[in-house]
């Protein structure tokens, strides 16, 4: 056996990847292996990684090489890398590439690095449909309203499509980053985001893919980078409102553009604009059940340049037919998590295009680019009478009565009292909970039903610290930027979401000023379905390197 | 003060005996104790005490550290006393004795050395068996003796470089006693029982698997047929660490097991050829692992080696008997005489070393061609009695222990694959701490000593690991039986 204990990799026949972080060796494995393989999970001493074919040919559309990925993980391990690795990563990677969409005209060509790819796409029956029956022994003749449905077809069976057919231009929009706030502070770009600028926009096939980032790294500012370089009409597509307005706060922070370059098309109105903001939930709204949703066609109603998905692992899958048949407009996914629950990610991959940058989450915390975080699962006993009403309770209800456990009111009082000058968060799941807690300790309070002006009132007042403690219900787990949020208090959640718990602890994770601390409590109720369920939600943070430290109140 | 083995119930709070007195006569069945929180079961009432509990308690041993020996006379000062030559079969009897034993046939001249083996048996360093023939039977040899000194071999000569006709390698020694352990805890968690035909039933097979990591077996191959966890059942029947209960057909693993895989890897796998090889070859594996330290990387010349044995040490593998004056081979009195003379090593010695150099390439220690023999890797590491050096382990906040190849010892594997089961065997396994089998774990040992093993191997526990550790041991252990605690009769 040969043993390099220096090296950091241990490469396993199941393709997964073990990096040893105490290696001397570590930081430039990990940068290695960023290119081509996915990174799993990332706790204390060994962080897991995965060569997937999405990762290989994410790798191949960058412009590694099989022989380079090869070549990394042999430099790097600390045990002979298995023989049928080399052979597999060859293989996969040979199928980026071996098939290409390129540009014919007013048509599309398919064309195969050799005729059995071609024999082989003719053998779908699935893209019979997609393929034009005049096609040739050089190519496939494809219609491009029919691009992204073949790409989507063919990833289904484990060929990926090289788009080289080009992007449409949209009408030109001349901007700039501004090289300072209004309030006249100068910034820019930190080193990541202008590397995943450049990484968006550079290499072959450049213009459409996904930028990972945590929360908290400033994702929509390399969105805001990616369309000033751009200089076009951008639509982009958010998860909320509020997200909405973020977007359109920082495009007016950070940019030439104007009130005037931008518009809202919302609910409430319909401004279509040079730079035009709309939400996901808006796009898939349907005057009724079984009609197509009534403004899916904001897509085609402008010559787009860009398209910007935010959030993009949140993509309804409604919107994807219309994103299969925009496929000539350059478009931007953006992350913190890639996974989907739903399995979708390959058409991610065939439609919003490869993954083009990502960085662990806690590479930036030791950067100092977001916050350091600890988590904290204070588990917390039911009353005597409620641990009856509990023991009588279905299901279903008992997760309930366990969630809204009065007793985490005491907690919550002493978690206040613990951090007497930070700016709290307190986040919850159950409305009548989070009201009774908001009464009970005179905080204000944000749900679906609080109205957006004076939603932006409360947050305006937090991030002012006019308002040290603020309760948010689920509006609260996306995209609402609270950037001195040093502590949250989670006092109940949705199952099992493993979304939820990422997504809520990044509403802390915005680097701050000194210490650059934050903390996370999960209060939980002891011995109950919720610990069961709270165990689920922290997989993903325990993944990625945040383990819960237990307290247990008497 | 004599002591007996009793039950003992064990709440976790006292507000417990309320509750438990609603299910069971306490006051019938058990008597208060020194603590408030225990109460010693009588021993007619222990399965009336499990039964009106039921799963509300958890039923464990008492583990306790061996008896401190007692304080001996230092075995040097009798060593000391013993002239040269009773001194020198002392250390023969040593390097013959096999676990402690020695047959005196085979160790010394009855007729010319019972005036030196006379001491040995005054001074207490050997006893005779009860019940043997008187001089020439089994023996024990004291247990605490220092080692003998090490008989010096020299192999130069029999060296050379390795050919190419060396057959394969087969599985090693190291190798198969890490599938042992492996096997043994998965025996531990699963019970799994023989049918008629003397194999497992397919169904506990597959569960096996799913300890194992072993998707074939999950699929459902018979365990014994497979080419890795076969090998492993038959190394465990060897090692006589698995026995089935005649009554319920049961596989159980005997505890003792840890003993047997304790220690060093290659302290491990010595304990492993011993038991697998017969008696009678014991003494050459000295001169076999020489052999293979001298020759390293490279082979050894077999009829070198034995010409070098026989003129170096060969009264070291078969002490001589002297009559009239000339060397014979020990032998019964119904016995014909042999003369210990060339034509005498060439009939009893030549065949014995051949017969041990097959076992040995057979359980992958060595590799011949004809007149060869190497090292395997596992040879290698035998012969040179040390081990390679050992990455460490890893364990997750996930729960998840990540095992590197040879990080483990089989002993330390024994103990970490019963906390854990293994979710996949690549090149590093990973082991997932569950509480399922933590639970199982708990039934003979706790938390602290799960972390105690795991900090053997691993750079650190994470916190939340422990923690969990601990709320499973909190949960199960609210209400516990402990089976087999010594306490003094006049309690």
């Amino acid at each position: 056996m040969s043993y390099v204990p220096e090296n950091p990799l241990i490469v396993q026949s199941d393709h997964s990847i073990l990096v040893e972080t105490a290696s001397p060796h570590f930081e430039a494995a990990r940068d290695a292996l960023v290119g081509f393989a996915e990174l799993v999970k990332s706790p204390e001493y060994v962080h897991t990684w995965r060569l997937t074919p999405l990762s290989l040919w994410n790798a191949a559309a960058a412009g590694h090489s099989a022989d380079s990925v090869v070549e990394v993980l042999q430099r790097w391990a600390k045990f002979p890398v298995p023989e049928s690795i080399p052979v597999s990563v060859r293989e996969k990677m040979e199928r980026y590439g071996a098939l290409t969409l390129v540009r014919d005209g007013e048509w599309l060509r398919l064309e195969g690095r050799g005729a059995h790819d071609l024999d082989m796409v003719r053998s779908l029956k699935v893209v019979d449909d997609l393929i034009d029956g005049a096609s040739g022994s050089t190519g496939l003749r494809v219609h491009p309203r029919r691009r992204g449905e073949l790409k989507q077809a063919l990833i289904a069976f484990g060929h990926p499509v090289e788009d080289l057919a080009g992007f449409e231009d949209g009408e030109a929009l001349p901007m700039r980053l501004s090289p300072a706030t209004p309030e006249g502070a100068p910034w820019e770009l930190r080193d990541y985001q202008l590397a995943a600028v450049d990484a968006f926009h550079g290499g072959p096939g450049a213009g459409c893919g996904v930028v990972v980032l945590p929360c908290g790294a400033g994702k929509t500012l390399v969105g805001v980078a990616a369309m000033v370089r751009l200089g076009m009409r951008t639509l982009i597509l958010c998860t909320g409102h509020t997200a909405l307005q973020q977007w359109r706060a920082e495009i007016l922070r950070r940019t030439t553009l104007t009130e005037d370059d931008i518009g809202e098309y919302s609910a409430q109105r319909k401004e279509l604009r040079p730079v035009t903001l709309t939400t996901y939930q808006l796009l898939t709204w349907r005057r009724e059940k079984g009609v197509a949703p009534a403004h899916i066609g904001l897509f085609h109603r402008a010559r787009w340049g860009l398209i910007v998905y935010d959030e993009v692992h949140l993509l309804p899958a409604p919107v994807f037919r219309e994103v299969a048949d925009v496929q000539a407009r350059r478009r931007l996914g953006l992350t913190a998590t890639l996974v989907r629950e739903d399995g979708l990610e390959g058409d991610v991959f065939a439609l919003i295009g490869p993954k083009r940058f990502d960085l662990p989450w806690r590479t930036l915390e030791a950067q100092g680019w977001i916050a350091t975080a600890r988590c904290v699962e204070v588990r917390v006993p039911l009353s005597p009478e409620d641990r009856a009403r509990y023991v009588q309770a279905a299901g279903r209800d008992r997760f309930a009565i366990a969630s809204k456990n009065a007793r985490k009111g005491a907690v919550l009082a002493d978690l206040i009292a613990r951090h007497p000058t930070e700016p709290i968060l307190v986040l919850g799941t159950y409305i009548d909970q989070l009201e009774w807690l908001a009464r009970r300790f005179r905080i204000p309070l944000v749900t679906g039903k609080t109205g957006r002006a004076d939603r932006d009132a409360l947050f305006a007042a937090f991030r002012a610290g006019d308002c040290r403690v603020l309760a948010l219900s689920k509006v609260g787990n996306f995209a609402v930027d609270l950037p001195n949020a040093a502590v949250a208090v989670q006092v109940s959640g949705s199952w099992g979401s493993r979304q939820e718990e990422a997504q809520r602890l990044g509403r802390v994770l915005r680097a701050k000023e000194g210490a650059n601390q934050a903390i996370f409590y999960s209060l939980v109720t002891e011995d109950s379905r919720e610990q069961e369920f709270a165990e689920r939600r922290q997989l993903f943070l325990a993944e990625q390197g945040y383990p819960y430290r237990i307290e247990h109140v008497s | 003060m004599s002591r007996r083995a009793v039950s003992v119930l064990e709440v976790a709070h006292e507000g417990w005996w309320e509750r438990l007195e609603a299910l069971t006569d306490l006051h019938a069945h058990t008597v208060a104790s020194d603590r408030p929180t225990a109460r010693v079961v009588l021993p007619q009432s222990e399965s009336s005490v499990l039964a009106d509990l039921g799963d509300r308690v958890f039923v464990r041993y008492a583990r306790r550290a061996p008896e401190a020996p007692a304080p001996r006379e230092p075995l040097t000062d009798r060593i000391d006393t013993l002239a040269p030559s009773s001194r020198a079969l002392l250390h023969r009897i040593q390097r013959l004795a096999v676990r402690g034993e020695v047959v005196g046939l085979q160790a010394w001249d009855p007729e010319r050395e019972a005036e030196h083996v006379r001491p040995l048996l005054v001074l207490g360093l050997l006893e005779a068996l009860p019940g043997d023939p008187h001089g020439v039977g089994r023996h024990t040899v004291a247990p605490s003796l220092p080692r003998p000194p090490e008989v010096a071999y020299d192999f130069e000569e029999a060296v050379f470089d390795r050919p190419d006709d060396l057959a394969p390698p087969r599985p090693g020694p190291a190798g198969i006693l890490q599938d042992a352990a492996s096997l043994a805890a998965a025996v531990l968690h699963v019970e799994p029982k023989r049918i008629g035909s003397g194999d497992l039933s397919r169904t506990d097979s597959k569960r096996l698997g799913r300890w194992l990591g072993e998707p074939a077996l999950v699929e459902g191959a018979p365990l014994e047929q497979h080419p890795r966890w076969g090998l492993a059942l038959r190394a465990l029947e060897a090692l006589a660490a698995v026995s089935m209960d005649p009554m319920d057909r049961v596989l159980r693993v005997d505890l003792g097991l840890e003993r047997t895989l304790e220690g060093t890897i290659t302290e491990a796998v010595h304990r492993f050829v011993c038991a697998v090889l017969d008696r009678d070859l014991h003494p050459l594996l000295p001169a076999v692992r020489a052999a293979l330290r001298d020759a390293g990387a490279g082979a050894v010349d077999e009829v070198v080696f034995l010409d070098e044995l026989r003129l170096q040490h060969r009264d070291v593998v078969l002490p001589p008997w002297r009559r009239d004056g000339v060397a014979v081979y020990p032998h019964l009195p119904s016995e014909e005489v042999r003369l210990y003379d060339e034509a005498g090593w060439e009939r009893v010695e030549v065949p014995a070393v051949h017969r041990a150099l097959r076992r040995l390439a057979r359980i992958g220690l060595i590799q011949r061609a004809p007149g060869v023999f190497a090292a395997t890797p596992d040879g290698l590491q035998w012969a040179a009695a040390r081990d390679a050096p050992r990455p460490p382990i890893w364990v997750g906040s996930d729960l998840e222990i990540i095992v590197p190849p040879h990080a483990l010892t089989p002993g330390q594997r024994f103990s970490v694959e019963r906390l854990g089961r293994c979710v996949s065997r690549d090149v590093t396994d990973r082991i997932r701490l569950e509480r399922e089998s933590v639970e199982r774990w708990l039934a003979w040992h706790d938390v602290d000593e799960a972390v105690q093993i795991l900090l053997e191997r691993a750079p650190g526990v994470p916190r939340g690991v422990v923690e969990a550790l601990e709320a499973w041991q909190s949960a199960v252990c609210q209400v516990v039986l402990t089976r087999g605690v010594l306490i003094d009769l006049a309690e």
